[in-house]
């Protein structure tokens, strides 16, 4: 009795002890069970769509179920500090965008975590960010709304999504690229943003493609310059900021995956080639782009470049504006 | 003609097996999530949202829209029958409806609630179909400065929510405006009374409050008094509303139609409101005011008439503008998406299937959701016999459930006991909780709108007075408030003149 008393207390120990100090003798290849997938984000935006789009090829190529998890708050700081201090096991990882390990880190005094607590898995989508108008504004091109808003330095308003969101980081960037003054009204996303340019309450907005597609595919709003590398096959009539010589002047949302940043390189490896299978899958091309998103598959060195540019860019902005203090 | 088209063209698309089938699951499963306290429509649709992948676009639609709608039907039952609103939208229902059980009349109270909602359902349905286009034009014209015209006349019905001291409601009604300013301030983002916290900076949740307020403050009331289950004693008399009670209802049921499918239809509005503005506005117009808040069956007829056509009526923005008027229409918005169907003007050209067959849908869920309701009343009446000793712990459990199904945040059940025990006091001392809810909904918003109204016009508040909608929107809140303060001094004049012919 007792002895079988301390063979579970024993087995209970080896169980919870970390597994650098006691290497499990039952290691199976990874991975062994579910992998959970922290979404920072409530059900139904743009991060939730996107990874739920690609669960199932995903769960696929790496042989095990893909669990997704919502925890939303503090614009995804709440999710992703959870990841950020998960066991790096390769079984908690985040489902994010780009601008929870940049923008809220550089806004936000309350997050603490920072870019190195996360080892990159890979990014995979963009939701484009664009500059609109509604159809018949006076200006049909982003330099005839350039050359108004010069003229009329701070009486022109504009819309965004929000502070601290990539949208209004476009309009602040589009405005220290051609040396504008415009006025901020923030709305609560890109849907809001969506129906003040429709009801005619801002003249210009920004906000993510995903949300405002329907609309610009009916003709009923007009996208001015998008955020894209290159021009999208939904609105190719639409330029890019980049066509514009303005390459480092707009913010995509990326649609990445992280792992806490202790995370062992075959994991992660395992990972981010199970993620680049699944992103060359056409029919996860084909369901990205009806919901409105675009592939954009880079590896982890890739990401990991291009983030730490964003970094550069959104922080130095964020200390110029006086945000996060 | 179109209409008609589209109409059997629709139904013939909701009548299909599988999306019949899609319909009943979804008000079913609404109906069940609406009666259980805490766990609401947000919470449920978010997690049956994955089971939707192996079914078509328009069946999930189909019933995740049912869902939405079920809870409100459901909502309405545990507020009736143990004062604790099954969902936010019920929380008015509260005030009369278990007035009502308390009386013996839970069943008239839940048979007009099924019936009231029926009604406001079908309005809604039709309204949609005849009216979304027009509809949608005049919602966009509602901006920010409208919007905050329309919250501010939100404020004047603080109290009416009362059958007690005003001065006590408009106490509550600070302290909930208070309340709202927890978290990143809408316009800066900069933080507010979070000290620090990740989580705060999403403000207090509305769940936590409402099921803190309500429930955990009745379960810990009813604790405290020693069980003595009143209900029990009570007769039931009788499960169907009389005539009597119809007469009464007609009027509120279509006012609360039209006013919730209105203010359904606007951006932020949700559910909620509706049901505050459709009690104030019957306890305004009532030749009795002062039944209200003692078993009025226009106070429950009312409020779950508008909740319902509510519903509706936030579908219009989502069908025709693909955009969500709020939270439960987001995660609508997102099964849309997942599907790879985008609401909006060309949903009705490229997936006719989907638009008149969710439409259509609406109008067969909310048939089956009284023939499911009506029967079920009597089952309903039964719970009042379960002894408290079991049907507390099982309140408690949903509560708990409910509140960290919605947000995955442990903190959130925290919040909900915390207000649990604020509630109790509050009960105690004889202050109510709705003025609190209403102002807590309507400040953060209100605050939010009026902010934006002047980011557009650099700070000159004439924006208020140059735009149509927001001046008569305002006006008519000063008004509303004005009015007791000039009538009743000319009434007491009046009454002290003797009368000529009497003298």
């Amino acid at each position: 009795m007792r002895r079988s008393l301390l063979v579970a207390a024993a087995l209970l120990t080896l169980a919870v002890a970390p597994p650098a100090v006691v290497p499990r003798a039952w290691a199976q290849p990874y991975p062994a069970r579910p992998i959970q997938f922290i979404v920072p984000f409530a059900t139904g935006g743009p991060t939730d769509t996107a990874i739920r789009v690609i669960q199932p090829q995903l769960a696929a190529s790496l042989g095990v179920p893909v669990v997704l998890v919502n925890k939303p708050g503090g614009g995804g700081a709440v999710g992703m500090d959870g990841v950020a201090k998960a066991r790096p096991d390769g079984y908690t990882l985040a489902a994010t965008v780009r601008s929870t390990l940049t923008i809220l880190p550089a806004t936000q005094p309350d997050v603490t975590y920072k870019i190195s607590d996360f080892a990159v898995i890979g990014s995979y989508a963009i939701d484009s960010g664009v500059i609109l108008v509604k159809a018949g504004a006076p200006w049909k091109t982003l330099e005839e709304f350039v050359d108004h808003a010069r003229k009329n330095p701070g009486s022109v308003t504009y819309g965004s999504a929000g502070l601290g969101t990539n949208s209004y980081f476009n309009m602040e960037l589009l405005q220290q690229a051609y040396g504008l003054t415009l006025s901020h009204v923030p709305f609560s996303g890109s849907g809001p943003v969506k129906n003040a340019l429709l009801g005619g309450h801002v003249p210009i907005g920004a906000a993510a493609l995903s949300a405002v597609l329907s609309v610009v595919r009916s003709g009923d709003l007009v996208v001015l310059a998008t955020s894209a590398s290159k021009r999208l096959p939904v609105i190719a009539s639409a330029p890019t900021m980049t066509e514009k010589g303005q390459p480092d002047a707009s913010l995509s949302t990326w649609m990445e995956l992280y792992a806490p940043a202790k995370t062992p390189k075959p994991i992660v490896d395992r990972l981010s080639a199970a993620l680049e299978k699944t992103m060359r899958d056409p029919d996860v091309i084909a369901a990205i782009d009806k919901a409105g998103l675009t592939v954009e598959y880079r590896d982890p060195a890739a990401t990991l470049t291009l983030v730490e540019r964003e970094n550069a860019v959104v922080t130095r902005l964020a200390r110029k504006l006086n945000l996060g203090r | 003609m179109d209409l008609l088209h589209g109409l059997a063209y629709g139904l013939s698309v909701s009548l299909q097996p599988p999306n019949l089938t899609a319909c009943f699951v979804g008000v079913f499963v609404g109906t069940l999530i609406g009666v259980l306290p805490g766990i609401g429509p947000v919470a449920t649709m978010s997690l049956l949202l994955p089971i939707t992948f192996a079914m078509s676009p328009t069946a999930s639609i189909i019933m995740m829209a049912g869902i939405y709608y079920g809870a409100m039907y459901g909502g309405s039952t545990t507020s009736i029958l143990v004062n604790i609103p099954g969902e936010a939208a019920s929380v008015v229902t509260c005030i009369d409806g278990y007035q009502m059980a308390r009386q013996g009349r839970a069943g008239p109270a839940l048979g007009i609630s099924a019936l009231g909602s029926f009604i406001a359902g079908t309005f809604s349905v039709l309204g949609i179909m005849l009216l979304a286009p027009p509809l949608t034009s005049v919602a966009l014209r509602f901006g920010p400065p409208e919007i905050f015209g329309l919250l501010l006349l939100g404020f004047t019905m603080v109290t009416y929510l009362t059958a007690g001291s005003k001065l006590k409601a408009v106490a509550m009604a600070l302290l909930g405006m208070l309340l709202g300013t927890v978290g990143l301030d809408p316009i800066a983002a900069s933080p507010r009374f979070t000290y620090g916290s990740v989580t705060l900076g999403d403000g207090l949740g509305l769940v936590p409050i409402i099921m803190g307020l309500f429930g955990i403050s009745e379960v810990l009331l009813n604790i405290g008094q020693g069980v003595k289950q009143e209900v029990f004693d009570t007769r039931i008399k009788g499960l169907m509303p009389s005539r009597e009670d119809w007469r009464r209802s007609a009027g509120p049921i279509a006012r609360g139609s039209v006013l919730g499918f209105l203010l359904g239809i606007l951006p932020g509005i949700g559910a909620i409101i509706p049901t505050f503005v459709s009690y104030a506005l019957e306890k305004r117009i009532a030749r009795q005011p002062e039944r209200f808040g003692k078993g009025a069956i226009e106070g429950v007829a009312g409020p779950e008439a508008a909740n319902n056509a509510a519903t509706g009526g936030s579908m219009i923005p989502l069908l025709t503008l693909g955009f969500a008027p709020n939270v439960v229409m987001a995660v609508l918005l997102g099964a849309f998406l997942i599907h790879g169907v985008q609401p909006g003007p060309l949903l009705i050209k490229e997936h006719p299937e989907i638009f008149w067959g969710v439409i259509t849908s609406m109008y067969v869920g909310n048939l089956m959701l009284l023939v499911l309701n009506l029967p079920l009343i009597g089952l309903w009446v039964q719970l009042l016999r379960v002894p408290y000793g079991i049907l507390f712990p099982l309140i408690l459990l949903f509560c708990v459930i409910g509140v960290y199904s919605e947000s995955a945040n442990v903190w959130d059940i925290v919040v909900m006991l915390a207000f649990g025990v604020i509630g109790l006091l509050m009960k105690r001392f004889g202050f109510e909780a709705a003025p609190l809810v209403l102002a807590f909904v309507l400040g953060r918003m209100a605050e939010e709108s009026i902010r934006q109204s002047l980011l557009m016009s650099n700070g000159r508040f004439s924006i208020l007075m140059t735009r149509p909608i927001a001046t008569v929107l305002i006006a008519a809140a000063l008004i509303v408030v004005a009015l007791p303060v000039i009538v009743s001094p000319v009434r007491r004049l009046l009454r002290t003149v003797p009368p000529d012919d009497t003298a």
